[in-house]
């Protein structure tokens, strides 16, 4: 029995870590948590965990100093953690709920609060290591250009141009026109793009003069489960003022 | 370029306000355009367009 509520109090222990990994990893473009094996998991929820019991435990220091209260993280910890008999456990029960259950909401607001730095400083699109998981979002929002291994800037990009080839029913059909819109879904992918003043032709027409033909209305959807692949290309487009001659344009 | 990267929809704005008649013409020449940059015209106005990346 003790051993059982020392495992139910060291999960409880580490479940802020789970709580701040589920919370930084919520957006959208990283939703998807891959397993990465047992050790790298137990690494990931116990670095966080004992990162946020520090930050907690300043906080309740902090409060207790504040609203007069007493608070002694050792004594509850050496009794949650190392207790052998059944009625020391009955006694800190409650206290420990308590405290592991502010961690968690510590953990939770840190978690949200991070991913906002990360976002912020741009520190996923400099660094892998704060890369997230779903890397449409990079290539179709255009912030792939500022990874370091790529040059220019997201900045300039005005105009995405996407070549997506689809497959409609026993064809294959190419659409190409301008990005504007695209939806990722829940499990980590691509949900679908929208493309505006969007053309298409059939890839067998591939030779032929004036192969593309115009899709009337503005915009067109395109669901990802029917394009086989994608072509994105930026650029940067910009009005001149100044003179030039016919013979120099294209 | 603006997005609300946080968010599950993605809107996507542009510098340049675009006609379809200039997107057309962009599709039409997308071939023609490299990272060095292209100049073309489209009624009275001249844009330069360069790839990127």
């Amino acid at each position: 029995m003790a051993f059982a509520v020392s495992t139910l109090f060291l999960f409880l222990f580490i479940l802020p870590g789970i709580t701040f990994k589920r919370a930084y990893l919520s957006s959208a473009f990283s939703r998807k948590l891959k397993f990465s094996g047992v050790l790298d998991e137990v690494f990931w929820a116990l670095f966080p965990s004992i990162i946020m019991h520090i930050l907690s435990y300043f906080l309740l220091l902090a409060a207790a100093t504040a609203f007069q209260f007493d608070f002694n993280l050792k004594q509850l910890l050496s009794i949650a953690l190392l207790q052998q008999s059944n009625e020391g456990y009955g006694d800190i029960f409650v206290s420990y709920l308590l405290y592991c259950t502010f961690v968690m909401t510590v953990s939770f607001f840190m978690g949200h609060v991070c991913r906002k730095i990360v976002r912020t400083l741009k520190l996923d699109r400099k660094f892998k290591l704060f890369r997230f998981t779903n890397d449409w979002h990079y290539l179709l929002s255009g912030e792939f250009l500022d990874f370091p291994e790529v040059p220019d800037h997201p900045e300039e990009v005005s105009f995405k141009l996407v070549n997506a080839l689809t497959s409609v029913g026993s064809q294959q059909m190419i659409y190409i026109g301008e990005l504007i819109h695209f939806t990722l879904s829940d499990e980590g992918g691509l949900e679908n793009i929208v493309l505006k003043d969007a053309k298409r032709r059939l890839l067998q027409d591939d030779l032929s003069e004036n192969r593309y033909y115009e899709i009337p209305g503005r915009y067109i959807t395109i669901p990802y489960k029917t394009i086989i692949n994608i072509n994105v290309r930026y650029f940067y487009l910009e009005e001149v003022t100044e003179d030039y001659g016919d013979e120099e344009l294209l | 370029m603006k997005s609300k990267s946080d968010n599950k929809q993605h809107w996507i704005s542009n510098k340049v306000k675009k006609s379809r008649e200039l997107v057309y013409k962009l599709i039409d020449i997308n071939k023609e355009i490299d990272g060095e940059g292209k100049t073309f015209r489209l009624g009275e106005k001249v844009y330069f367009v360069r790839e990127l990346g």
